[in-house]
């Protein structure tokens, strides 16, 4: 399936799958990722940046008890202002509530990320990804946390939402008691909680609003940008932001300009320019009024992850089945190309004087996983479709090309997380439709019971010297869903009327 | 008593035969010696060879050879057996001699003559004529055409002349590196350059097996039999093993046997290994799926519907769980995670 030159809407399919894959925690192999370009590794050796010239700042920030963008004479003050202004009164503000959420191997930090204090009695959401590891295995890393002063302490795991990459964290007191806090840190952490922005008020585009986080394990920053609305054709939308999120910042709050929570710093879309992506906030208040009073996690955390995503699946599932099929344009047959209201499609082909083979790919998927460790995202969809025609090369030829086209295909193998594909094949056809080839594979979780991978490829059979390759992938689905996806894409291939 | 003495090479065959006309019989590297061996590690006169008919004090009970060493600085072994210069010892028929770097064998009229052997058919002369001449030349020529044939299939027209030519000549060389290295091993082991049977064993399993690999794939889909394939990788090592056996017969013919048996040896380990490598997979041999799609016309099988096709997915449920539970620390409750 890889006959044609690397074009500019395949790179970008490419880019933008690669979404997800730069969540924000920072591993302590994350230089060795992929990495945007302006990450360099952390060195001791820059200078700092921590103390930039103030440029004449006509406005003085207000005190930070009395947020007051009522009167327009206000807001318009506020609006001209140098933004550095903003972004350091809302720093003192929230400073600290804030916090660095460290998971630790042995005694040294495996990854990072941050997070933040959101009630009187220690309550900090962060990103499940930053804490994945603890969850999965929590006899092998321990949860800490560190406030911008330095202070550190145990936090304890209470309960998650893998869907939104949310979790729920809080703080524990030395000693089991509040009053074992000599330094008072607790205590103040737990002064002003940070507050949720009410639903009924949403942002408008271009608002500006700031992110805070501690990117690299360097120290904690505040980051200006604007808020975007919500990633359209997406299932889980998450706000848009433009502006500069490390790794390392996930977890971390972002604030509007009354010191209101936003959103939560998750992912950036690599080799781009400040394209950010934002958990909404409603979530985070959502996860907290669930689980306030939850006792700490006990155990792996796989038990309520199957949960999670069987809920998530079926949801998903029932949602995409639901949805009819579009078709391309093609006089002999029509194809089941999904609706984008969720995914988004690429289209590349050979060019239309090309020599032999001409082939016409559309590319469709999801372009939003689900973390659930370092080594699998689940939960996402994708179809790809690509259309051949060998008039030019005739029936021979274009049937080596064709089968080896479909030989192509990856599966993959069995690893830790899943095991080596099982497949049924067979010649398929409906009433009324098209004779095809189709194989169906399947890849169960080994520990994530009951969860599928599925994989559908699907040839169509009945002409000499044309054809088309299909391909339906479907991530953590239930076998249940796995065979009516199967039946839904099959049902989709029939003759053009 | 007749006996001839047998001078006998490294291989322990005979390689010369000395008859015994009078008794005794003198042994040396000096012209009026009875038997002159050109071996410079020997005495003029280096050993004497007695008929004794009444026995000895060294062979006292039966009558026989009895070799006496005469001076020399290099004396003799008897089977191995150091015999010093002078001194004396019975020469039974079993026992290999060697004066110098000579080995000789004494056979006599009283030993038993074993019976003619007959002939082993790979110690006839070679025949020339094994195939007609035309042969060789007419299965290079079909195997040229399938690799043209196959390498045109394979190419969407855009491929030149040159590419067509040298993906021709490619294995058509290497073809004639084998073969003429086999003629080099059979050259050393049986002094003939076998180029020709090499080449022709080499070809004739080559093309088998390309048409079984052109044909098995078509046959497969005609009748939807995806695990045929299965077979591929059978035949592809039993067919090596088979070849390495049928070349492998020309340098060393006395020992086809044991040739087959360790060459089968060696396929069946190889067999296991590639099993044991898939033992986490649907299939222990073939491909996860049949990925041939030749012209329609070929294809015999009737499609199903679509819902038999999804129940027929049900099946593949519980062994999936079941492989899923390997490697699945989870159910054992220990929540370490390390494989």
């Amino acid at each position: 399936m890889s006959r044609n030159p690397l074009t500019l809407g395949r790179a970008l399919a490419r880019a933008a799958t690669l979404l997800v894959a730069v969540a924000l925690g920072l591993p302590a192999a994350a230089q060795t990722r992929p990495a945007p370009e302006a990450q360099p590794a952390p060195s001791p050796q820059r200078p700092p940046l921590s103390a930039p010239p103030v440029v004449a700042p006509s406005v003085v920030a207000p005190p930070a008890s009395a947020p007051q963008p009522g009167t327009a004479a206000a807001s318009q003050a506020m609006a001209s202002a140098p933004v550095s202004a903003s972004a350091r009164r809302l720093y003192d503000r929230s400073r600290a509530q804030l916090l660095q959420v460290r998971t630790l191997f042995n005694g040294s930090q495996a990854s990072v990320g941050s997070g933040f204090v959101v009630s009187a009695q220690g309550h900090v959401i962060t990103n499940y990804h930053v804490i994945s590891q603890h969850a999965l295995e929590p006899e092998r890393y321990r949860l800490q946390y560190q406030t911008p002063e330095g202070d550190g302490g145990d936090i304890v795991l209470l309960d998650f939402d893998a869907r939104r990459d949310l979790a729920l964290l809080r703080i524990v007191a030395k000693g089991g008691d509040a009053k074992a806090d000599p330094k008072g840190v607790v205590a103040r952490m737990t002064a002003t909680p940070l507050a949720f922005r009410k639903a009924d008020q949403p942002l408008a585009k271009g608002e500006r609003i700031y992110s805070m986080g501690n990117p690299h394990d360097v120290a904690f920053a505040v980051v200006e940008g604007t808020y975007n609305g919500l990633v359209e054709r997406s299932f889980d939308p998450l706000i848009y932001y433009s502006g500069s999120i490390n790794p390392g910042m996930s977890g971390g709050p972002v604030l509007d300009e009354d010191g209101e929570i936003v959103g939560i710093n998750v992912s950036t879309m690599i080799f781009a320019q400040q394209m950010s992506f934002l958990v909404p906030a409603q979530h985070a208040a959502a996860l907290l009024a669930r689980s306030r009073d939850a006792a700490p996690m006990k155990g792996a955390a796989w038990p309520k992850l199957r949960e999670q995503l069987m809920a998530y699946q079926e949801e998903l599932s029932r949602n995409f089945l639901a949805q009819p099929w579009r078709t391309l344009t093609h006089p002999r047959y029509r194809f089941p190309i999904p609706q984008e209201q969720y995914m988004r499609c690429w289209g590349s082909g050979t060019s239309a004087d090309a020599q032999g083979l001409q082939m016409q790919r559309t590319q469709c998927r999801m372009e939003h996983a689900l973390f659930i460790s370092e080594s699998l995202q689940t939960g996402y969809f994708g179809v790809t479709e690509e259309v051949y025609d060998g008039s030019k090369l005739g029936a021979v030829r274009f049937s080596t090309i064709y089968s080896a086209s479909f030989r192509n295909e990856r599966l993959g193998g069995p690893d830790r997380d899943r095991t080596a594909p099982y497949c049924r094949e067979d010649f398929v056809q409906q009433k009324d439709g098209p004779p095809l080839r189709a194989v169906a594979c399947l890849r169960a979780y080994r520990k994530l019971d009951g969860l599928f991978d599925l994989t559908v490829l699907v040839t169509n059979v009945d002409a000499a010297t044309e054809g088309a390759l299909g391909r339906f992938d479907a991530r953590g689905v239930s076998f249940a869903n796995a065979t009516q996806l199967t039946r839904h894409y099959l049902q989709g291939f029939a003759w053009t009327r | 008593m007749d006996a001839v003495i047998e001078i006998v090479d490294r291989d322990g065959h005979c390689r010369e035969t000395h008859k015994v006309r009078a008794w005794p019989l003198r042994i040396g590297r000096s012209p009026d010696c009875d038997l002159v061996l050109a071996d410079p590690h020997l005495a003029g006169a280096h050993a004497l060879l007695h008929w004794d008919d009444a026995g000895t004090d060294v062979a006292p009970a039966a009558s026989g050879p009895v070799l006496e060493l005469l001076p020399s600085h290099n004396g003799g072994w008897l089977d191995g057996h150091r015999i010093a210069a002078g001194s004396r010892a019975a020469w039974p028929s079993s026992a290999l001699l060697q004066l110098g770097t000579t080995r000789l064998r004494l056979r006599t009229s009283l030993d038993p003559l074993p019976a003619e052997k007959p002939m082993n058919r790979a110690d006839e002369p070679v025949r020339r004529d094994a195939r007609p001449s035309w042969a060789l030349p007419a299965l290079l020529a079909v195997w040229a055409l399938l690799l043209w044939g196959s390498n045109w299939a394979a190419n969407d027209g855009s491929a030149t002349w040159v590419d067509t030519v040298s993906a021709l000549l490619a294995p058509v060389g290497v073809a004639l590196i084998w073969a003429a290295l086999w003629a080099l091993v059979t050259q050393l082991f049986r002094h003939w350059f076998a180029f020709g049977a090499h080449l022709w064993r080499a070809l004739v399993a080559t093309v088998a097996m390309q048409l079984f690999d052109l044909l098995l794939p078509l046959l497969a889909y005609m009748f939807n039999l995806p695990r045929l394939l299965a077979l591929e990788t059978l035949v592809m090592s039993v067919g090596a093993a088979l070849l390495l056996w049928w070349h492998a017969t020309v340098v060393w013919p006395r020992a086809s046997r044991r040739l087959a048996v360790g060459i089968g040896a060696m396929c069946v380990v190889g067999l296991v290994l590639t099993v044991g490598r898939r033992t986490e997979q649907q299939y222990w041999l073939g491909p996860n799926y049949m990925a041939t799609l030749p012209p329609p016309a070929l294809r015999v099988a009737t499609p199903q519907p679509v819902d038999s096709f999804i129940d027929g997915m049900a099946r593949l449920e519980a062994p999936l769980l079941k492989q899923a539970e390997k490697r699945n620390d989870q159910t054992g409750g220990s929540g370490d995670n390390e494989e």
